[in-house]
């Protein structure tokens, strides 16, 4: 199911436009989402979740346009979404937080706790299903979070940050979950960390000044340093064509 | 690609039980008396709410004189307690799962703006309601082996939909705060709301009940209970209303959502202009009658089995004043009166009304009030209500002080062999009587010292 916007403007009251005719097209399979804080990516995913209007343009889930009630509202059995900062409650089970999510996504209570079996399997934490929440890790807080956006088996995935706040062993983890997920669902990973995208993504878009100033593959983008004169010597090629596409917009008047 | 990608993940399992595939299924509880929610957060209220309706009419198992007006009726009195707790157990419910950052409770999530908030009040009210009418079983239970009188269906269901309306109030608490600050704040409002009536009547039609309960041969006013059905069908509604326009998003205001909260604040203010009637009376039902020594005695139908035990505390009472044109030609049930005006003038009519009601102790109460018939009241002595025969009591005390001696000992000839006390205990019967006789119009103008009394030594 792919996620389409075409001419897409948000701003927030009395302040500039964050989003500016934002046109993309993210197809199935896993989609990293680059820029520079502030760009307007998080705006983007609160679109794309439903969670802000769509104002200006179009924002279509698969043939489900937001900015009607009736899309909206089918749009959302579609989603599945792992805000940046999430909280788990104290009360509940890894299992019963997972069912829970499972439910709130609209499938039939009966049908939760085989979902939640599925959701954990697939983040490797069945073994910690009885666990309360309240006792794992960050690493397994942020699964938990993933298997809760999945439950309900969405072919859109969200995923904002997913890895931030991570200690390395901890986002290693969190990778090998996400990487298997693009097979068959569209997942669209926003992050700041350049080797978050590198290591899962098989598309990206750079999303800065309210556009996707690219869209292509890492060899698309690589491709770009090779005709930009005084690129840096450090990072790697792919660091270093998206350090230059970031200057490059800030230098527009 | 990263070399990453090829690194399989260190299972879970080796933290968890060899059951892993079942063990999500094993324990998750996922039974429609609770889901979504954690049992204990239900079955606690519940529990609480079971034992505290369950001590707060314990004592009246054993009551005499109890009937289907006044359990209608109590209805609401009792929920005042346990409607707080379940405002509470509401409010918790929201406050741990309803906040935005939880990751099952993202405001554009499918449920949320429906399905979760009713389904939690469902679940809380259920349980919680569910504990308090199972509470009042017992009382019921004893209710239908005397079987007095009739239910009154207004007050039931104004209670049922009020209890229901101040468990939502106390989940939108929950909704809108989103933290545990809720829980004291819901108990508090809920408690205040069932609180006003204390206060005055007016809010009487915005609460779970009366300032007292009537019994047989009264009922609530109509307009008053619909009046209250109406206010807390509004509220429960604009309540929940509020709680998922609060869950939404994006947040926008409806018509009918508007509509509903203008007219919970406006309905919260009409009982202010207009007084409603708390109670009517309702005589319906025959009488049974006895006569004895020239006084006739009724009670209404349901109070049958209080009529022989009345006469006997009574007649005694009358004989021992001796004459019989100042005993009341009827002593009847207020249960039977048909307005105030006629309870008002019983006295002109020689009807002397005793209040035969649940708890009511008849041992104490009939030959309180025989005697209080008999003998005048205290205000024409001048005294201003105060008798005594001090050292520094004035006149007038001194004379009221033997009235309401002669109003003691004549409540105490109900029970054959009691000494008395006060200015007339070493008095002989025959002899008060005689005296009495001779002295009645004195009496009644409250003119006889403690002195004058012959058995004094």
């Amino acid at each position: 199911m792919r996620v389409t916007a075409e001419g897409l403007d948000f701003g927030y009251r009395n302040r500039r436009k964050v989003l500016d005719g934002l046109t993309w097209t993210v197809e199935p399979g896993v989609t990293g989402l680059l820029g520079p804080n502030g760009a307007g990516k998080t705006t983007l995913l609160s679109l794309i979740v439903t969670l802000l209007p769509v104002r200006g343009g179009r924002l279509l889930i698969g043939e489900h346009d937001l900015s009607t009630g009736t899309g909206r509202s089918r749009a959302r059995h579609e989603l599945g979404f792992v805000p940046q900062r999430f909280s788990l409650t104290g009360e509940l089970t890894v299992a019963e937080t997972v069912a829970y999510a499972a439910w709130t996504h609209g499938l039939d209570r009966r049908e939760c706790g085989e979902a939640a079996r599925r959701a954990l399997e697939s983040v490797d934490l069945a073994g910690l299903a009885d666990r309360r929440t309240r006792t794992l890790s960050g690493g397994q807080r942020q699964r938990v979070g993933i298997a809760a956006a999945l439950a309900h088996d969405p072919r859109v995935l969200i995923l904002d940050e997913p890895t931030a706040g991570l200690d390395p062993g901890q986002r290693l983890r969190v990778r090998e979950v996400v990487a298997g997920l693009g097979a068959d669902r569209t997942v669209l990973i926003s992050t700041h960390l350049i080797e978050d995208v590198a290591h899962l993504c098989t598309r990206i878009g750079v999303l800065a000044g309210g556009r996707i100033e690219f869209q292509g593959t890492f060899p698309e983008l690589e491709a770009l340093i090779d005709d930009v004169p005084g690129a840096s010597a450090y990072g790697s090629g792919f660091e270093r064509a998206y350090d230059r596409l970031i200057a490059r917009v800030g230098e527009r008047p | 690609m990263s070399p990453l990608r090829n690194r399989a993940p260190r299972s879970e399992a080796a933290q968890g039980t060899s059951s892993r595939n079942t063990s999500v299924r094993s324990r998750l509880t996922t039974s429609p008396l609770f889901w979504p929610l954690p049992p204990p957060l239900v079955l606690v209220p519940a529990g609480i709410v079971l034992l505290m309706t369950l001590t707060a009419t314990w004592g009246q198992l054993s009551w005499r004189a109890l009937d289907w007006v006044y359990l209608s009726g109590q209805v609401g009195v009792q929920a005042r307690l346990p409607v707080v707790v379940a405002a509470g157990a509401a409010a918790l419910a929201a406050a741990r799962l309803t906040r935005p950052s939880l990751v099952f409770a993202q405001s554009w999530q499918p449920r949320l703006g429906r399905d979760v908030p009713l389904r939690h009040v469902t679940v809380v009210i259920g349980w919680c309601l569910s504990a308090y009418l199972v509470g009042l079983l017992p009382l019921t239970a004893a209710v239908a082996s005397q079987g007095a009188g009739t239910p009154n269906p207004v007050p039931v269901l104004g209670a049922l939909t009020g209890f229901a309306a101040l468990t939502l109030l106390g989940y939108l608490c929950g909704v809108a705060l989103r933290g545990l600050i809720a829980v004291p704040v819901a108990i508090g409002l809920v408690f205040v709301c069932t609180s006003l009536p204390l206060v005055a009547d007016a809010w009487t039609a915005l609460s779970l009940q009366l300032p007292f309960t009537p019994s047989l041969g009264m009922r609530e006013s109509v307009p008053l209970g619909l009046y209250r059905l109406g206010f807390f069908l509004l509220l429960a509604t604009a309540a929940a209303w509020t709680s998922v326009w609060l869950l939404r998003a994006p947040r926008r205001w409806s018509a009918p959502h508007v509509t509903a909260v203008v007219a919970v604040a406006t309905a919260a203010v009409l009982p202010h202009l207009h007084a409603f009637p708390l109670v009517t009376y309702a005589p319906v039902g025959s009488e049974v009658c006895a006569e004895r020594e020239g006084v006739r005695y009724c009670v209404h139908e349901g109070h049958a089995d209080e009529l022989a035990l009345i006469v006997e505390l009574a007649a005694p009472v009358f004989a021992a004043y001796g004459s019989s044109e100042a005993a009341p030609a009827q002593v009847r049930d207020h249960s039977l009166a048909t307005g105030d005006d006629e309870v008002l003038h019983g006295t002109g009519h020689g009807v002397l009304w005793t209040r035969v009601h649940p708890g009511w102790d008849p041992y104490q109460e009939v030959p309180q009030a025989s005697a209080g018939w008999l003998v005048p009241d205290l205000l024409v002595c001048g005294s201003e209500g105060v008798a005594g025969t001090g050292g520094e009591a004035t006149p007038q005390e001194r004379r009221a002080a033997v009235l309401v001696g002669l109003q003691t000992w004549l409540a105490s000839r109900s029970f054959p062999g009691s000494p008395g006390a006060g200015p007339f205990a070493e008095a002989a019967p025959d002899e008060v009587r005689d005296w009495i006789g001779r002295n009645e119009d004195r009496l009644a103008r409250c003119e006889v010292e403690p002195e004058e009394l012959p058995w004094r030594p």
